[in-house]
């Protein structure tokens, strides 16, 4: 599996316009998943968690399974835009439910830009 | 060189001192790399913003943490504030150069993800700035180094 700095040396040699905005618009998602992957840690280890209803340990373990997965995708030979936009859903759905639980207008707003940014990655992914 | 990999790695560490805002600007990395494919005679351009990028990812958790200070800063930390303004002036100037440009060109496809990138950057600082303004013995210079920065933010 390649690292980040393999994924992004591997952008500039992607000839195809199309193709390259579509990979680079998924290598951008793996720092908002680290951003979100802190955010969420934070906040359970503050004064006040998330509610056992948001399932913490489960939320990690799919953000790091979906964080792989997209990993996975971006060293592969062809890019499969369709698992990739699986993936981003099931982040986007865990920021979604984490930002619901958040009264902390500043940190609603982190979580609502990796939310916002997403969007924008799977409207050029289905393109 | 701190390699990208292990940026990933800092953003999601809970202890690290590298936030919201250096995730953000390392997600921009990837688009200005694709980008420069785009956009022809702009080489000098991407190479310095790339480089402010990185700069500013490592500055991101000083501003942050300093702007959140109740004591009075020392001299030495007003001046790395100062610095820091500066290099998001420059950082914001050339983001909305690039914007500009892709507006008018082919690769206007790149342009909702930088502007967004742009607004939520520029939100952070400014929340900085915000409460950098509030300190007392803010140095003569500050005040003109905010000022370019809120200049840069409108565009």
């Amino acid at each position: 599996m390649k690292n980040y700095d393999e994924i992004i040396d591997g952008i500039e040699s992607i000839s195809d316009n199309q193709r390259r905005l579509k990979y680079s618009a998924l290598a951008s998602s793996l720092p908002l998943i680290s951003v979100i992957r802190k955010l969420i840690y934070r906040k359970n280890e503050g004064k006040k968690p998330f509610t056992p209803e948001f399932s913490f340990e489960k939320k990690v373990r799919l953000l790091d399974d979906a964080n792989n997965d997209l990993q996975k995708i971006l060293s592969a030979e062809l890019l499969d835009c369709l698992h990739a936009v699986e993936r981003l859903n099931d982040i986007r759905q865990i920021s979604l439910l984490a930002s619901q639980e958040i009264k902390n207008e500043s940190l609603k707003g982190d979580f609502l830009f990796v939310i916002r940014q997403i969007d924008n990655i799977i409207v050029i992914l289905k393109a | 060189m701190i390699k990208l990999d292990d940026y990933l790695y800092k953003i999601s560490d809970k202890r690290s001192s590298y936030y919201a805002g250096s995730g953000a600007l390392l997600s921009l990395v990837p688009l200005m790399k694709s980008l420069e494919n785009d956009l022809v005679g702009m080489d000098e351009s991407f190479t310095e913003t790339e480089k402010l990028i990185m700069k500013v990812i490592e500055e991101d958790g000083i501003f942050f943490t300093y702007s959140l200070s109740k004591e009075q800063l020392s001299d030495d930390q007003w001046n790395k504030v100062m610095e820091i303004i500066d290099d998001y002036t420059s950082l914001l100037d050339n983001l909305n150069q690039f914007l500009t440009v892709t507006e008018l060109s082919q690769a206007d496809v790149y342009i909702p993800m930088i502007k967004e990138n742009f607004v939520f950057i520029s939100h952070l600082a400014m929340m900085s700035l915000s409460s950098f303004y509030e300190m007392s013995a803010q140095p003569e210079e500050f005040f003109a180094k905010a000022n370019a920065m809120l200049l840069a933010i409108r565009g």
